[in-house]
């Protein structure tokens, strides 16, 4: 007679005794089978593609405050706003001419700062109140929004950040600049060595610490209350894109031009924590989960990758026949969903897990697919199960390229041995893969 | 300042002599030597650096400066500090940038491991606010000193220490419950509320019952408690039982006053119409009567119990059974005359009939084994059997005879109605005995369970049964069947019965043998020694077979000629020949009678299930097998244990933003507390080293302050909320 109160659930009394429910193992091990297999039944990870750019996705940004919002910048300088759930552009303006070649929005969410080729660094409001209808209007709006400020600097821009907890801008270019936002001259001007510098990133804990990456290969450290770089990093090929552990403070990631992905301890710079292999070509950009358990990686060869910290592999593997080379990825700010732009025009959403069930569940659900993830753990070291789980399809090429790539690496190490073994005993030291990809440290 | 450093040159000397005077120096004096010496050099060329700038940047006895100026470079070690170039002065200061960041930074090293190690982690990260604690008027501050008591005596005169003010929303939220504490609210008032509603309808259930006997009953009951409080109220508090009995007697006293006992509606209803109707008089006359003959009753069973009490003495070194007997009870109370004998009628008809029941059920049985039986002639043995059911029937007499006449005549135990279910039992295990076809077979071993499926066997019923009733009837003669003379009973052991049919059949069995064969073994053990050494064969060529073989790479040809009639050299074969490694012998392989395949061991199922190697996280095949033992199901453990077991190692919140990890986070690092635990760890160590060495423990001075205690952290959660 009792009834409980969510539903019309009767009690159901269960006898836990072993006696009554035998076969437990072999049970559960079926179960933890289902599991997996229900698991790629459901895998269904792209939501869809926003498309609207008339040139490659340069860069992408999301807004701190807001999980809907989406900010994209193009090759032929268009900026667009998206607005993901409804899957259309909020508002979009010819804000560069060249490539948008950096997007940010400020800590408040109010402001999108933009900087390009033209030698320029653009501030626009995020709520325009133009609302696009048509494609004729678009056009007609787009000569309509106008940036509320506009810097002009000594050459162009290659990237921007926005510190966390406060105003200050850093750009990069010819030179690492500091701005404040409101003074038209930077603050202060970071050089060591000449050359491009590509990328600059704020440390999202440690918010005084920030590091750039350039084309001579290197990652160089900031520090801006002593107003100096503080260490340089060369590896042995240049660094596209580099992001810091937004809950670890002392760890970044790098996405590297040898296809791998290296993440650092920055108090530990003479080897890096993990080499996250996985993609075939260049990895030209890499986000970090708001969690810091895992990151996103966008590659030349046309892939997404989503790595966990701890692992050398990539946990998951996103690729659609339409999708070209990967310039920039984005998670979003709950860790649920991932954005992707590439060459094609289009910015793609996925689901960063993906078997997950999108929208609230109900308790039951809820407990039924912790079970079961619970359960495809426990199991996943068996052999059936881990065929299963592990089994990701990829395009043929990736596949070849990979197939090549551990061709010629064992190549590689069996060249390395047999030197080892004709050579005198202990003049050949053994490489450290975590060092071997380092050139050299300099203070 | 020149003194000084002629002093530092004396020194140099002093040490040099020093070296030079010993005539022959030791190798450790010579190594403390030289550090000396570099130690001092080390000092001079620092100090005159740093001097030669101060007195430089103040213009004071530049004269002397240039003195010291040629002095100097005679010294041995000085350098004189050239300006940094502008790269050099960057790099030192990138250094110690770096150096300080870096040091800096580990600040988050503990928070950092801990999110790593955590076995749950939830984002967004809960927000930690710092709040400050007003001075409470209600807490006096300890004040030690003096000096102490009269500030604060004075601050609070100047009213400079104001009370926290507590406002409305503090109020609210101080006396607000927490969830926790509203949810055992909840549950406490529900409990009651079930109690109390249990309760309400026990107590309506018994108040609405209408039979007096129940009421009697419950008075009766509750007079009993009462009485044996007082007992104890006696035992324990004499001054106060003895009051509790005044109290009675004069509810007593009242009630007698009250005449109430005596009086009764329907008798005076009887009296007022006695004057007119005779058959009420006659009436009261039975009623008064009746009345006498209870009093009378009473008095008798009184004087009854005290002797049967005596007798009950007596008897119960004898008796065991206490068993409560409905027929006993009846018998013992001698009911007033009238009542007495129309019951004792019915018993006399319900027990006669009861019996004879049973006496036609036996003989029922009887019959039934007899037409069951198949054998054309009467054999020993169904003489046998039809003696034994004679006796039986003559026990049954017996006893049911006994039982009338008990029943008459004595008081005590009589017979229970199993006696007569176990002598059928018995019956039917002899049945049992008389063929092995026998649809009675089922009633000889009762299988409860599928293990007694597995575990029976024909041959072994007949003893077992045999032995088991034996057992019973032993059992019985414990406890007490004074009726049933068990050493009679003895008489007729089944082993007698049993002896008698097995024999017969095996004699049989064996007489058509001999009629047949000779020698039937003969032959049988020839046979038996060719398949033995067939056996024998197969066994080694398996195990042959199992032991990995030697592997001969060599190619005739190569390296020697080849022909038809040409041999392989030895040194070749051997050269080139892998050796396999001698496996280590089965775990059949001192059993002769056995092959072992030991590929075939394993079924394929199962083998594909088994991991190659150890999986990585684990060390030891203990350990993961160890995670893989027990089960997580809800059908298989506990609900409350499954989920625990299922709890996701990481949650998010759906919708929300999850921000970066911020300066805040860092006061809810344990690693302040842990810091302080081991301080005073430290401390007590230090304690009794002090205590031990005989020194007085200096007192601590501000060692660190505590982020995050859990007081003062549930108090900002609370202001938050």
């Amino acid at each position: 007679d009792y009834v409980r109160e969510c539903g019309q659930v009767q009690k159901v009394q269960h006898n836990p005794d072993p006696k009554l429910h035998p076969f437990e193992r072999a049970r559960e091990y079926t179960r933890a089978l289902n599991a997996t297999k229900l698991d790629k039944v459901f895998a269904k990870p792209f939501i869809g593609a926003l498309s609207g750019h008339i040139d490659s996705i340069w860069k992408l940004a999301n807004v701190p405050t807001r999980l809907s919002t989406l900010i994209s910048g193009s090759c032929d300088g268009e900026l667009r706003v998206w607005d993901i759930p409804q899957r259309r552009v909020t508002w979009k303006a010819q804000a560069h001419r060249g490539f948008v070649r950096g997007v940010v929005v400020e800590r408040s969410g109010k402001n999108v700062i933009t900087c390009g080729d033209d030698q320029t660094i653009k501030v626009w409001s995020l709520d325009q109140s133009t609302i696009m209808e048509d494609d004729d209007e678009q056009d007609e709006s787009k000569e309509n929004v106008k940036p509320l400020h506009e810097f002009l600097g000594k050459a162009g821009f290659l990237d921007i950040d926005c510190q966390w907890d406060s105003d200050l801008l850093v750009t990069s270019g010819m030179q690492v600049d500091l701005w404040d936002m409101n003074r038209s001259e930077p603050l202060h001007s970071f050089s060591w060595g000449a050359d491009t510098i590509n990328t600059v990133k704020f440390n999202r804990v440690e918010t005084n610490v920030l590091s750039s990456t350039a084309s001579d290969r290197n990652i160089v450290l900031y520090d801006i209350r002593s107003k100096t770089p503080i260490r340089k990093l060369v590896m042995k090929m240049c660094t596209n894109s580099l992001c810091w552990n937004p809950m670890e403070a002392f760890n970044f990631t790098i996405a590297c031009e040898d296809c791998n992905l290296y993440t650092f301890d920055m108090r530990k710079l003479q080897q890096a924590m993990n080499v996250h292999k996985d993609h075939v070509r260049a990895a030209m950009s890499v986000d970090y989960s708001p969690t810091g358990r895992e990151f996103v990686s966008g590659s030349y060869d046309q892939t997404v990758r989503i790595f966990r910290v701890s692992e050398g592999h990539s946990r998951e593997v996103y690729h659609t026949k339409r999708m070209q080379r990967v310039f920039c990825v984005k998670f979003s700010a709950d860790s649920k969903f991932v954005f992707s732009g590439s060459d094609d025009t289009n910015v793609r959403v996925w689901k960063s897990q993906s078997s997950a069930r999108l929208g609230t569940l109900l308790p039951r659900q809820k407990q039924q697919l912790r079970y079961r993830k619970q359960l495809k753990k426990k199991y996943v070291h068996m052999p059936e199960i881990r065929r299963i789980e592990r089994h990701r399809h990829v395009p043929k090429s990736i596949y070849k390229a990979t197939e090549l790539r551990h061709i010629m690496s064992s190549a590689a190490e069996r060249k390395e041995s047999r030197r080892r073994k004709h050579s005198k005993p202990g003049s050949r030291k053994f490489k450290v893969e975590r060092k071997s990809h380092i050139v050299q440290e300099d203070e | 300042m020149s003194s000084r450093d002629s002093i530092g040159m004396n020194n140099l000397s002093d040490s040099g002599n020093d070296s030079g005077v010993e005539d022959g120096p030791s190798p450790v004096n010579l190594q403390a030597d030289i550090q000396k010496i570099a130690k001092k050099s080390r000092h001079r060329s620092e100090r005159p650096s740093v001097r030669l700038a101060a007195t430089g940047s103040t213009g004071v006895d530049l004269g002397a400066l240039a003195v010291l100026r040629k002095e100097l470079p005679n010294v041995d070690g000085f350098v004189e500090a050239a300006p940094r170039s502008k790269p050099e002065q960057k790099r030192i200061a990138r250094k110690r940038g770096y150096e300080e960041i870096s040091e800096d930074v580990n600040k988050w090293q503990g928070i950092v491991h801990q999110q790593r190690n955590a076995r749950q982690l939830s984002f967004p990260l809960d927000k930690n606010s710092i709040s400050i604690i007003k001075q409470d008027n209600k807490f006096q501050p300890l004040m030690k000193t003096e000096l102490e008591k009269e500030m604060y005596e004075l601050l609070s005169g100047a009213e400079m220490i104001k009370p926290k003010e507590e406002s409305a929303e503090d109020k609210a939220v101080r006396e607000a419950m927490t969830l926790e504490e509203v949810l055992e609210r909840n549950k406490e008032s529900w409990r009651l509320r079930t109690l109390r509603n249990k309760l309400g309808k026990k107590a309506h259930i018994r108040n609405k019952t209408k039979s007096k006997k129940f009421h009697r009953i419950l008075k009766k009951d509750r007079l009993r408690k009462e009485a044996s409080n007082l007992e104890q109220l006696g035992k324990t508090e004499p001054g106060r039982a003895l009051d509790k009995l005044q109290k009675l007697d004069e509810i007593r006293i009242e009630e007698r006053m009250t005449l109430k006992h005596k009086k009764s509606k329907w008798a005076a209803n009887l009296q007022l119409r006695a004057k007119t109707d005779k058959t009420a008089l006659a009436a009261l006359q039975e009623n008064s009567r009746l009345h006498e003959e209870m009093v009378n009753k009473l008095k008798k069973t009184k004087e009854e119990e005290e002797a049967e009490d005596d007798s009950e003495e007596d008897d119960s070194d004898t008796d065991d059974s206490d068993e409560h007997d409905p027929e006993a009870d009846t018998q013992n109370s001698t009911p007033a005359p009238g009542v007495q004998d129309k019951s004792y009628k019915k018993m006399k008809t319900f027990w006669g009939e009861y019996n004879r029941q049973k006496e036609e059920e036996m003989k029922d049985q009887l019959e039934e084994i007899r037409r069951q039986r198949k054998q054309p002639k009467k054999g020993q043995d169904e003489q046998t059997i039809e003696e034994a059911n004679k006796m039986i029937k003559d026990k049954l007499k017996q006893s049911t005879k006994s039982n009338k006449g008990k029943k008459k005549t004595t008081c005590s135990n009589n017979p229970d109605v199993n006696d007569n279910v176990k002598i059928n039992e018995y019956e039917f295990t002899f049945s049992s005995m008389d063929k092995p076809d026998n649809p009675m077979n089922e009633s000889a071993v009762r299988l409860r369970t599928l293990d007694d499926m597995e575990n029976f066997k024909p041959d072994k019923v007949a003893p077992v049964a045999a032995s088991k009733t034996l057992k019973q009837v032993a059992n019985n003669k414990k406890k007490s069947l004074p009726e049933v003379d068990a050493s009679k009973i003895r008489v007729l052991e089944t082993k007698v019965l049993e002896s008698s049919v097995v024999k017969d059949f095996f004699n049989n069995d064996s007489d058509s043998d001999e009629a047949e064969n000779d020698d039937p073994n003969a032959d049988l053990f020839d046979e038996d020694d060719l398949a033995l050494d067939e056996f024998n064969k197969a066994r080694e060529a398996a195990e042959d077979a199992a032991q990995p073989k030697d592997v001969c790479h060599a190619l005739p040809g190569w390296g020697s000629w080849t022909g038809p009639d040409i041999k392989m050299s030895a040194k070749i074969i051997e050269r080139f020949t892998d050796k396999a490694p001698k496996k280590a012998p089965s775990k059949f392989s001192d059993k002769k009678n056995v092959i072992y395949n030991e590929e075939a061991d394993l079924h394929q199922n199962i083998r594909n299930r088994m991991v190659s190697e150890l999986p990585f996280p684990f060390l030891q095949v203990s350990d993961w097998e160890a995670s893989i033992r027990g089960p997580i199901g809800r059908t298989f453990v506990p609900e409350l244990v499954h989920r625990k077991l299922i709890e996701p190692a990481l949650v998010t919140e759906i919708g929300a933003v999850i921000k970066p990890m911020d300066q805040t986070q860092l006061l809810k690092d344990n690693r302040a507390k842990q810091a302080v635990k081991d301080n005073k760890k430290t401390k007590n160590q230090k304690k009794e080293e002090m205590e031990k060495s005989g020194e007085k423990p200096v007192r601590p001075g501000n060692q660190l302050i505590e982020f995050g205690s859990s007081k003062k952290r549930k108090f900002s959660r609370k202001s938050v909320n």
